[in-house]
């Protein structure tokens, strides 16, 4: 019956095709903007790590002015980075499976080949344990050995992007590059990784790329690099030189832990309790009970990586949707009831209303689907209008579930838009309109 | 023109009226709602930035390298940027106003009280030459802009935002900080360990780096280089019609001591000792 129904529908469409491509436009152009605005909602409000949502958690501790809170709207929380003091304190614990400090430098490159100029890139300095904890696909290689975390090494991890353009994608691994004169071994490879939002710092921009090398945090003192991030003190205290800057109030380190068991968790928690209740007794501005554990999609919340801007957007594009659902009621309207004597006849051949009714809302579905195809390409027109305007790159953010969305979006409405046409068309009396045949 | 019979036609067959006007009405609540929004961006652009804005451009040098000279390289630069066709002026700056990354911090009209004093009065600030003003196309509207000998430059010195013995204030701040209208030419502002600087003239108007922060327009230029980063901004003003075309050249030359980029505003150097309230 269903395919009798559906034969039924594409000769109804070939009958009427103006009304019916002009329903199809209207549903296409209502889903076309309204996918466009989801998929970027949904895009932003991705967990990129969520395999290992509840085993990893962004630290914090509260050392932040005695006088004020870091965020004056929740003063529950501790500042979103950590001192350089705090960081290198934390780093001692034995508790997490994982744990890794992690901040952002920048570096020149100077490659070998004399063709390429120099280039400035941004880089992470952090620790082994970052690329097992968050999973960080190698193409080549792998990570620094752990001695590397404990002595200095010069040792690099280089991105996909750049060992494309040093090494022309070759295995690098062994091979030397020189980054601010100084010339560091490649231990690995990564694949192409663009976690987005992302999430282990998010203090320059959610959806920055990620870094084009890695280096070990053992050598910032020896290197002394230049960091690029964000950086906030609320201390007034000299800081002329870089042993004054490393031992000062300021807060610009990030830091994530992975704690498997709940018995870890526990540990830790009190572990960071009790360092910073160690830090007040010393005399330091500390608030003992003032510590963040926060899993990836608590983290992702506390530091509002959707904009409110965005949730606005998506309200409005679903309005817009129903405007165009209404269009579709009145040309529905209009098709069904220009075919009352046809439906007459159905009736007196013995057709129930119930059946009449499915019929018309198996059509109607079958034009949001044809819609929904062409919903789908205006949508994904309006993605890569979004990406070219906020310069989203690498992923991509239309994926199999929002396609599906899409479509059964693009069906139920078109159904929904169906319901009042076609209850209209089944109360239509026949006699009325086989008598004037 | 009879209303009634399209009133009472409107009545007998419901659905078209009704149909159309919900249409209506949702439309006017999306349109309403867009305009809001655009109006509030159009709002933020509309802002007078006290700059030259239209002809101007930014590029960046990065000094490495054992030999790296801070004060060759910009003088070099700057000479190499003033010879080229269609530029006006150049200048060193240590950020890129209005580029979302800079530095703030509290500075005071009298020496600080304390670790909270209350009268400190936050300031985007940065370093600057004594070709600035012109570059940027600032007005001065008290005092003077600063004399080529009176600009600092210590290498030994990193610290963030270091005193130098001259600043230069908008009014926005000077009136936060002194009160509204008050003669600040003459006159030492603080920073929140105690350095002092002499102010020695009050721009009419500029903007800082945080388009979103209200004390967007509080800037301080402290009249020296600083040594804290290895980066180097220049802002360079075109003749008008050429900011496009000098865009588009992402030349970059090789030497030993600098890789020079036009416009590689890639890298996102946000600055120590400041607080960022874009975070809060």
């Amino acid at each position: 019956m269903f395919a009798y129904y559906l034969r039924l529908a594409l000769l109804s469409i070939r009958r009427n095709p103006v009304l019916s491509g002009l329903m199809m436009a209207a549903i296409a152009v209502g889903i076309g903007a309204f996918m466009t605005m989801l998929s970027v909602h949904h895009f932003m409000s991705g967990n990129p790590i969520w395999w290992k949502n509840d085993v990893l958690y962004a630290v914090g501790v509260d050392t932040w002015n005695p006088n004020e809170t870091y965020y004056q709207s929740r003063p529950e929380l501790p500042p979103q980075q950590l001192t350089y003091r705090d960081a290198k304190a934390l780093q001692a614990s034995d508790i997490p499976t994982y744990k890794a400090y992690m901040f952002n430098v920048v570096g020149v490159f100077q490659p070998e080949n004399e063709e390429i100029a120099p280039f400035i890139e941004r880089g992470r300095m952090t620790f082994n344990d970052f690329f097992a904890m968050f999973d960080v696909p190698f193409e080549y290689g792998g990570a620094w050995g752990e001695q590397a975390d404990r002595r200095d090494e010069f040792v690099v991890v280089l991105s996909r992007e750049i060992n494309d353009k040093l090494f022309g994608g070759e295995n690098s691994v062994g091979k030397r590059v020189v980054i601010d004169g100084r010339e560091f071994m490649v231990t690995g490879v990564l694949k192409e990784w663009h976690p987005a939002p992302k999430f282990y710092d998010v203090t320059t921009g959610a959806f920055q790329e990620p870094e084009a090398f890695y280096l070990p945090a053992q050598l910032y003192e020896t290197l002394q690099p230049d960091r690029s991030g964000n950086t906030n003190c609320w201390k007034p205290e000299n800081l002329d030189s870089f042993q004054a800057f490393n031992n000062s109030e300021c807060t610009w380190i990030q830091y994530w832990v992975q704690l498997d068991t709940r018995e870890q968790q526990q540990r830790y928690a009190d572990f960071l309790h009790a360092y910073l209740q160690e830090q007040a007794s010393v005399g330091r501005s500390a608030r003992p009970d003032q510590y963040l554990m926060a899993t990836p999609e608590e983290w992702l919340e506390i530091n509002e990586v959707v904009a409110d801007d965005n949730r606005v957007l998506v309200g409005l594009s679903f309005l817009f949707l129903i405007v165009c659902l209404l269009n579709t009621v009145g040309l529905l309207l209009a098709k069904f009831l220009g075919r009352a004597g046809d439906i007459s006849v159905r009736r007196a051949l013995g057709a129930s209303r119930l059946d009449i009714f499915r019929q018309q809302l198996i059509e109607c579905g079958f034009i949001g689907l044809l819609g929904g195809i062409a919903g789908l390409g205006l949508a994904g027109v309006g993605l890569m209008v979004v990406r070219k305007m906020y310069r989203f790159e690498g992923s991509s953010m239309m994926d199999g579930e929002m396609i599906l969305v899409a479509f059964i979006t693009a069906v139920l409405a078109s159904i929904a838009a169906g319901l009042w046409p076609a209850w209209q068309i089944c109360r239509v009396p026949p006699a009325g309109y086989l008598k004037t045949q | 023109m009879e209303i009634r019979p399209i009133l009472s036609a409107m009545l007998r067959s419901k659905t078209g009226p009704v149909l159309i006007a919900l249409q209506i009405a949702i439309t006017l609540a999306i349109v309403v709602n867009s305009a809001f929004i655009i109006n509030q961006r159009l709002e933020h652009m509309h802002r007078l930035t006290g700059m030259d804005h239209e002809n101007l451009v930014f590029a960046r040098s990065y000094g490495f390298g054992p030999n790296h000279d801070t004060l060759a390289t910009i003088r070099e630069d700057i000479d190499a940027l003033l010879a080229m066709p269609g530029v006006r002026n150049a200048a060193y700056i240590s950020g890129i106003p209005l580029s979302g990354s800079g530095s703030n911090s509290g500075f005071l009209p009298h020496p600080p009280e304390g670790e909270n004093d209350p009268d400190s009065t936050n300031a985007n600030y940065y370093n600057g030459d004594h070709r600035l003003a012109e570059a940027l196309g600032l007005k001065i509207i008290e005092g003077r802009w600063f004399h080529p000998e009176e600009i600092e430059f210590d290498p030994t010195d990193t610290s963030y935002g270091a005193m130098p013995k001259v600043v230069v204030v908008t009014r926005a701040w000077a009136d936060a900080a002194f009160g509204e209208g008050e003669p600040v030419v003459d006159r030492l502002v603080y920073d929140s360990i105690g350095r002092s600087a002499r102010i020695i003239g009050v721009i009419e108007h500029m903007q800082g780096a945080w388009v979103n922060w209200d004390e967007l327009d509080q800037v301080i230029i402290l009249g020296n280089i600083s040594a804290a980063h290895s980066v180097i901004t220049y802002a360079i003003n075109v003749e008008p019609g050429q900011k496009e075309t000098r865009r588009s050249r992402r030349s970059c030359r090789r030497s030993t001591a600098t890789a020079w980029c036009s416009a590689c505003a890639r890298t996102r150097t946000t600055s120590p000792a400041a607080t960022t309230p874009t975070a809060r």
